[in-house]
Parts: structure tokens; C-alpha cells; sequence
């Protein structure tokens, strides 16, 4: 496992958040658009939202990315087989008839937006999904296909600890996607030599 | 025709925005449009 990026991150700082600390000005769209997206109002729940995030993150082999929407996910549920029956394939896990469709779409917008088809958003909309929902799908499908594509090609660390995405899941869920008021700590300096 | 029912005289991503302005909104900060 890489112990580092391939910009200088701050070390305790993982994955995509120490990317989107490493420049700011960047970081604070990216992190209002996934705000708006994963926690604003909507007719999806939060689960169903983390539950796209996490399938198209599996797909594009995302290990940070995936694990930490795995655990986000979970802990909204409060179980672990919904959304491991997701990644294992959505065509067969216990969500409902329109996030199944919905899921379908995501899947297809993380390989290639074309492949979506009109029968595709018919069918979506036929179980009940809104326009709202279509597109929020579509986007939060894209936007996480950026996080992967930006966590991955940075070379960002991903940890090994589970308690580390069990902490990262309780702040996303609790707390949300906005920068922390002040910021993150800065890391521990080392200990000083006797 | 798109899927979602977007302004006509807004094509590609401008209808998009249209459509959904509080997803528009850090999408265009970030200066991809």
C-alpha cells in the first residue's frame, strides 16, 4: 500500500479529504455539490443516496471511496446486507422497485452516460422515480465518478484501520459534507528527542 | 430529446443547470462551464 500521495497531503488526512484541503478553492464546490446532493432535501433518503454513491464507487474500484459509502450507508440502515447485496449485483437486493431502476441507471452512467436508455428512464419513471430523482441519480452517478477518478489518479491513501471509516461514517452522516468551521487538526508533530 | 424535461433554447449542460439551480450553483464555482 502507497503510504503517500502523489501531492503533498496533510498526513492525517486520508483519502479524498486530504485532496480537497490540498486546495480549497476547488474543494468548497465539491463538497457544496455533494452536500446539495447526498444530505439536502430530497425524495430520496439518505441511505438510497449512499447506496448509489457506493455502487458506482465499486465499479470503478475505488477502495476509499466505496469502503468509506459502505460504512455511510450501513450506518443509516442500520445493517450491512442492503448495500453488499447492492455491490454483489442491485438487480437482485432488497431495495424497492424504483431505486432498483435507479440503481440500473447509475450503473450505466458509471460506465458511459450514453448507455442510458430511454427505456431505461421509462421504466425508472414507471416504478414511480420523479424527473428530481432521475437527475439527482445521473449527477450523484458522475459526481462520484470524479471523487474515484480524483482519489485514484492522486494516489490518495487509503487507510487499512475499519475504525477509520466507522469514525468517517459518523461524521458524514452526522455532520455532513461541509468543511468543518476552523478546518481539520493539523497532524501531531513528532516527539521531540530526549 | 433528453430525459428529463429541460428548456428547449438551453442545450447540453446549460439546460441541465437550468433544471436543477442548487446543483448549478458549485458546479459553476468550480468553473467547469
Amino acid at each position: 500500500m502507497r503510504n503517500s500521495a502523489y501531492v503533498p497531503v496533510q498526513e492525517n488526512l486520508p483519502g479524498i479529504t486530504g485532496l480537497l484541503e490540498y486546495r480549497l478553492d476547488t474543494g468548497k464546490p465539491i463538497r457544496e455539490l455533494t452536500q446539495i446532493l447526498l444530505r439536502g432535501p430530497s425524495t430520496l433518503t439518505q441511505a438510497e443516496r449512499e447506496l448509489i454513491a457506493t455502487l458506482v464507487s465499486h465499479r470503478n474500484s475505488c477502495r476509499f471511496c466505496t469502503t468509506a459509502h459502505t460504512a455511510a450507508a450501513e450506518l443509516l440502515l442500520g445493517e450491512s446486507d442492503t448495500v453488499e447485496a447492492v455491490k454483489h449485483n442491485p438487480e437482485t437486493a432488497p431495495v424497492s422497485p424504483k431505486m432498483r431502476a435507479l440503481l440500473r441507471i447509475a450503473a450505466k452512467v458509471q460506465e458511459n452516460g450514453r448507455l442510458v436508455t430511454d427505456n431505461d428512464v421509462a421504466a425508472a419513471r414507471a416504478e414511480g422515480a420523479t424527473d428530481r430523482e432521475i437527475h439527482d441519480t445521473v449527477l450523484i452517478a458522475a459526481l462520484f465518478c470524479m471523487y474515484n477518478r480524483y482519489v485514484d489518479g492522486l494516489a490518495a491513501v487509503t487507510p487499512e484501520d475499519p475504525a477509520y471509516y466507522r469514525t468517517l461514517a459518523e461524521r458524514i452522516v452526522h455532520r455532513g459534507y461541509l468543511r468543518p468551521e476552523g478546518g481539520f487538526p493539523l497532524p501531531s508533530p513528532p516527539p521531540t528527542p530526549a | 430529446m433528453p430525459h428529463i424535461p429541460i428548456p428547449d433554447d438551453l442545450p447540453g449542460i446549460r439546460g441541465l443547470m437550468a433544471y436543477r439551480l442548487e446543483t448549478a450553483l458549485p458546479i459553476n464555482q468550480d468553473g467547469l462551464t
